[in-house]
């Protein structure tokens, strides 16, 4: 018998909620390309409801909120290094 | 006379470990070239602002809602699975191979026009643009490839799955298969999340 989830995957509404949310995440995106703010406000807000939708994804596409939370603290430390990876070689590729 | 019995050793697990292992070196894959995308966009700011500006970003946006769409499929085909409603399973399953499908035919397109502008790698047109254009058509047509050919994977991998479904392989209690290829699939997903800001939305 296959014991996949500590606690139970709520219905079909489950993703069609993530759907909807994620595609409005992406035209809220796509307008932010056409409001006039300074340059780097709009890529930070840009990145961020990347990130946000990312976090979506993992924890109800992906099933991360009804697994084990080693698995949760195994996957934000594998995206902490990313992040660290991608912020200390930019740091020292600007100001070297 | 002899009997011998049979035990089929399964451990679904140790499968879904294994999958998510598999995941976060795909990650760092892809993070490798979201770094060397993110040094040239710095080192090269005027030529990628300037040649990300000949993306369509109405392409893009259609694109990234496909891929959501068939994101939530995807979702329910293993929701489905699991309440032994095989049918929907398979209706599901379809549905995501179609959508996969037209996500491919939409980049088969947008990548035909850059061809016929002479803006791939290699071409004499992109050449005799600046370094920056060259960086980022060179990028993009790696990186969306790249993509791609994930994509097309996970594609192999659900018709693999669809063939389990209807010979009996997975059902409502032995899914393991369905819900890694579902996992491989949400990850195509989440690459394209960036994929897309990066190269359409970053100008």
């Amino acid at each position: 018998m296959m014991e996949p989830i500590k606690k139970k995957v709520e219905g079909y509404r489950l993703y069609m909620i993530t759907f909807t949310v994620l595609s409005i995440l992406t035209l809220i995106a796509v307008w932010l390309t056409h409001v006039r703010f300074a340059s780097p406000l709009v890529i930070g807000l840009i990145m961020l409801i990347a990130a946000i939708q990312a976090i979506i994804v993992l924890f109800y596409n992906m099933h991360l909120k009804f697994q084990d939370k080693i698995l949760t603290i195994f996957v934000g430390l594998i995206f902490s290094l990313i992040f660290l990876l991608i912020i200390v070689t930019m740091l020292d590729f600007v100001y070297r | 006379m002899e009997h011998t019995l049979t035990i089929q050793h399964r451990d679904d697990d140790a499968s879904r470990i294994g999958m998510w292992l598999f995941i976060f070196t795909e990650l760092f894959l892809f993070a490798g070239l979201f770094l060397v995308f993110a040094v040239y966009r710095v080192k090269y700011y005027e030529g990628f602002h300037l040649a990300a500006k000949e993306l369509n970003v109405t392409v893009g946006t259609i694109n990234s809602i496909i891929l959501l769409l068939s994101g939530m499929t995807m979702g329910i085909a293993y929701l489905a699975i699991q309440k032994a409603k095989n049918k929907l399973t398979l209706a599901m399953l379809g549905i995501t191979i179609l959508l996969g499908i037209i996500f491919l035919v939409n980049k088969y397109f947008e990548w035909s026009v850059k061809f016929e502008h002479g803006l791939y790698p290699g071409s004499p047109e992109l050449i005799s643009l600046s370094k920056g254009d060259v960086m980022f058509f060179g990028l993009y047509f790696f990186m969306t490839g790249l993509h791609a050919l994930h994509l097309i994977a996970g594609l192999i991998l659900i018709v693999i799955v669809f063939g389990a479904v209807i010979r009996g392989r997975v059902h409502s209690t032995k899914y393991a298969l369905l819900e890694n290829c579902s996992l491989y699939w949400h990850l195509v997903d989440l690459v394209w999340l960036f994929l897309f800001p990066l190269f359409y939305l970053i100008n």
